[in-house]
């Protein structure tokens, strides 16, 4: 760290004098009415110096996972009898580094370390100049800084333990979760509209809107998903489950999307750009009608990521449609955003940070066609579960979010440090690293997302599947996987640069920053909106005066943008009443969630083996959604029902295909064939990239702490019967039979580490060998039940629902294990 | 009778449909107010308002 307390080094200045010298009101310092302040850009060189910090570090954890996918193949590689890769063993076989666990870390670190950064610095800087107000309170502006920095090292530390929520985007558990909501809400949120009340300049500028949007819609969006019932520090439950989980994820997986990394962008563009270009923005009304589609819009959205899966089709087509709609006032605002530029293109050659900007808009317009696209629903049943999507999200995250970031940065370091820059040519260098790396990145990634899906619905001409083997779809994308880590690289050697540059730049400050004392008046305490206009209509009906007076010559819209209150509360309403009529209809409507009577809860095995599945991250390659597609049932068996996700709190349905779903692998492979895919899975399929998990062989189930999870379920509406009171020895009971079952498929009955085999049975016993104690056999247990329950007949109805074991677990316990 | 009963027997598909007419009329609203050109004096002021100058762009536009 280069010591980021030296960063505050100013000297004290005269914090918000207008309103320490009169407690709010007109103070006399220069003339009537008019107050002395100072900004507080110490703040804002904390968050840049975040940025830059967690980019380098969400960049290199990118760089990795994406060589892990090559890495169980290279280590094999071998040239002149020796094995030049083979030292990038450890990435595959190494617990805490393994890829389900590291690419959270990805996708958290460049979200909300890297662009939550980004968006804080934007935030702080340009909200003080647009208010003219130093930010409310310093200590919250600290508060924000240090609680969100805490955050970050939080969910650094818990993802690669394997502690998650298992929802992608939303993994981190629930007393970070608090924390968020916490540092989000009570500092951050409050911060910002102690501002916005305390503002010199009237009009609220667009900029701010956008903020605005970004705040209230972000906490809404995190507190409904987040909802979690505690089992133990470390792990808690949803409370939605199945279809309904999905819908709640999506909601607020594709908004997090749009108000985490489109509006406030947005936002920092309707800002940064005009300052960077000295001129004002294009067009000012087209930035008011881009805010208000946006907010309109962008909502319904969400289950487009839910094509062809159980959710009910009316909420599928509902979000394809308004994702098209969102085409039109996305590329609005891009179009702003260019022309913004008009008449001074011939700078834009020779100023880096406005080609960072341009590249950056041109990202926003490209991601804004390609998203509508790809919400189609027959353009999404090709695209979903491959690498398209991946490479959709970083000509997203790495065009729009990266560029504008480093644009912005690079407009901010001399100004926030009061220096040249340190090195005008770095920055030259970085453009085009980062440029060169995303063409390469994106290109071979749409190229193996088009190839796997291609390939997954190809048939030869006897109707049969051309590739029924997974992994042939998957070897046929090294080539590409390959590239991409070429321009991964080169992206993050321009983000290296970009730190470089900083640090060298902050060394150059002056021992003292200059803190410019501002002058503005204060806003008058008695005003009051513009009077109504006068109807231009005669003879009329008065409700007809009224709406052209009020709504068509635009009074109601002119108080709005003076009224940060009004306007937020506009803004909420906007998200919450559209969310509502998605949400609402999903959870109640029964017929969304048909009941299918032999749908049973997991065993408490089941249930702590999915608990090791969802800890291990097996989401991120798996899915467990098998679309009705012909293709995929061919593949897979039949397609997945809504009836049979009741219980899975959270749903795994998962959202990309590394390895082949897994909704119906219940009875397709023996438990011996597991426990050794697990081991190894190299040693069974031999082109698997699968990550080796011989650590579940190894580590002891804790069966005391079965009991906990078994009755957060229960309080969750899941019924079970006897295991209420006796989950731990059921799990024993089960594990026991499992083992069993496996030494007679000729498995191992001890696991030594290193493989060997065992002499002295007594010594393994006493060693703690025994696999029927070891996790591997409760995941064995979860995956040998995937997709079962649909098959199998009914149970008999019980007389009594209430009394134990008539439609609880008891009566189901060996099912998963009739092998 | 559960609150998912009494939900399920109303007719629920019209409410997006309202609330979709309501949306549409202030968006509409609001696109009208846009592109009336009495307002334009208005938004050329609030376009400016990023590029105003602050105390030390002003020094610094002194000292040049
Ligand atoms: C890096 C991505 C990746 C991760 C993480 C991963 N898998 Fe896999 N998985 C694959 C690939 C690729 C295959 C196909 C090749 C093979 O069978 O090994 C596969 C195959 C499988 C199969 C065999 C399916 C069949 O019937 O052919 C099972 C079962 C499985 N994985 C379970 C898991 C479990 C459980 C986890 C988490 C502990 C997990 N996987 C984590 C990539 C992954």
């Amino acid at each position: 760290m280069f010591g980021l307390s030296t960063l505050g080094m100013v000297r004290k200045p005269p914090r918000d004098a207008g309103f320490a010298a009169s407690g709010g009101g007109v103070s006399g310092y220069s003339g009537i009415g008019v107050e002395k302040f100072v900004y507080d850009d110490g703040i804002v060189r904390k968050f840049v110096m975040a940025t830059v910090l967690w980019g380098v570090v969400a960049m290199l954890v990118g760089v990795i996972v994406a060589i892990q996918l090559v890495a169980p193949l290279a280590v094999k590689w071998e040239m002149g009898g020796v094995r030049p890769l083979a030292f990038l063993d450890f990435l595959t076989t190494t617990s805490f580094l393994s890829f389900g666990r590291l690419r959270p870390l990805h996708t958290n670190a460049a979200i909300f370390a890297f662009a939550g950064n980004s968006i804080f610095a934007g935030i702080y800087y340009s909200t003080q100049r647009l208010c003219k107000a130093r930010m409310f309170s310093d200590v919250l502006s600290k508060l924000h800084f240090w609680g969100w920095q805490g955050i970050i090292v939080a969910a650094a530390l818990t993802l690669p333990l394997g502690i998650t929520q298992g929802k992608e985007y939303a993994e981190l558990e629930w007393p970070i979760d608090l924390a968020i909501a916490v540092v989000w809400v009570g500092f951050f949120g409050v911060n910002f509209f102690g501002t916005l009340m305390r503002r010199r300049e009237r009009h609220m500028y667009v900029a701010l809107w956008f903020y605005i949007a970004t705040i209230a819609t972000v906490a809404v969006l995190h507190v409904f998903n987040s909802l979690a019932i505690p089992a133990t520090l470390t792990r808690s439950y949803s409370v939605y489950a199945g279809v309904q989980d999905a819908f709640m994820q999506w909601w607020y997986g594709h908004n997090a999307v749009a108000f985490f990394l489109t509006t406030p962008f947005l936002g920092m563009m309707y800002y940064f750009l005009p300052k960077a270009a000295e001129r004002p923005v294009y067009s000012y009304r087209l930035s008011i009608v881009h805010f208000w589609s946006l907010v309109f819009l962008y909502i319904w959205a969400g289950p487009h990521h839910l094509h062809y899966t159980a959710l009910p089709a009316w909420a599928s087509s509902l979000g394809m449609v308004f994702s098209l709609m969102l085409w039109m006032p996305s590329w609005g605002g891009m179009i702003n955003g260019l022309l913004t530029l008009r008449g001074a293109w011939n700078r834009v050659s020779a100023d880096p940070i406005l080609k960072f900007f341009v590249v950056g808009i041109t990202f926003y317009g490209m991601s804004t066609f390609e998203g509508p696209m790809l919400s189609i629903k027959s353009v999404n049943a090709l695209s979903h579960y491959t690498d398209w999507t991946i490479a959709h999200v970083h000509a997203g995250a790495l065009g729009w979010n990266g560029f504008m970031t480093f644009g912005m940065i690079y407009w901010l370091l001399p100004r926030l440090f009061q220096t040249e820059i340190w090195s005008k040519k770095m920055v030259a260098a970085h453009f085009w690293l980062g440029t060169i790396g995303i063409v390469l990145y994106i290109i071979p990634i749409y190229w193996a997302g088009v190839t796997q899906g291609l390939m997954w619905r190809a048939f030869d001409e006897t109707g049969r599947l051309q590739f029924p083997d997974f992994v042939e779809t998957l070897t046929a994308l090294m080539p590409m996987y390959w590239v991409r880590i070429i321009g991964g690289t080169l992206f993050l050697i321009g983000m290296i640069m970009c730190g470089i540059n900083a640090v060298m730049t902050w060394k150059a400050r002056p021992r003292a920053y200059v803190e410019p004392v501002q002058e503005a008046a204060a806003l008058t305490a008695g005003y009051s909106d513009d009077p109504v206009p006068s109807s231009r209509l005669g003879a009329n009906l008065e409700i007809a005066k009224e709406i052209d007076a009020k709504l068509i010559q635009g009074w109601f819209h002119r108080v709005w943008e003076r009224k940060p209150l009004k306007f937020t509360i506009l803004t909420i309403a906007a998200v919450v009443v559209a969310s509502l009529f998605e949400i609402i209809p999903t959870f109640l409507i029964r017929s969304n969630v048909p009941s299918i009577a032999s749908v049973q809860p997991y065993t408490p095995l089941e249930l702590v083996g999915r608990e090791i599945y969802i800890s291990e991250g097996c989401y991120n390659c798996h899915s467990q959604m098998i679309r009705p597609i012909w293709a995929e049932t061919k593949r897979y068996g039949e397609f997945s029902k809504a009836g049979e996700f009741v219980y899975d709190h959270p749903f795994q349905w998962g959202s990309r295909r590394i390895g082949p779903d897994l909704a119906r692998e219940g009875g397709r492979q023996s438990h011996d064939w597991h426990v050794r895919h697990l081991e190894s899975p190299q040693q069974l399929i031999p082109q698997s990239i699968m990550p080796s998990y011989a650590h579940l062989l190894k580590e002891d189930l804790d069966f005391d702490g079965v009991q906990r999870h078994v009755d957060v379920m229960a309080m969750l509406g899941v019924p079970y019967g006897d295991a209420l009171k006796n989950a731990n020895s059921m799990a024993r009971a089960q594990a026991n039979e499992i083992a069993q079952q496996l030494s007679a498929q000729g498995g191992y009955e001890f696991y030594v580490p290193g493989g060997g085999r065992i002499e002295d049975v007594a010594a393994a016993e006493r060693d703690g060998y025994r696999l029927a104690n070891k996790k591997v056999i409760a995941l064995v247990a979860y995956l040998q039940r995937l997709g079962q329950d649909i098959s199998k007949p009914a149970p008999v109805p019980a007389t009594d629902p209430a009394a134990p074991g008539a439609s609880g677990v008891g009566a189901v316990s060996s099912r998963a294990t009739q092998k | 009778m559960r609150l998912s009963d009494v939900i399920g027997s109303l007719d629920l598909s019209t409410f997006p449909q309202i609330a979709l007419v309501i949306f549409l009329g202030v968006f509409a609203a609001i696109c009208i107010r846009m592109v009336r050109s009495t307002t334009s004096d208005e938004m050329r002021a609030a376009s400016m308002i990023p590029l105003q100058a602050e105390e030390c762009e002003r020094r610094r536009e002194k000292k040049s």
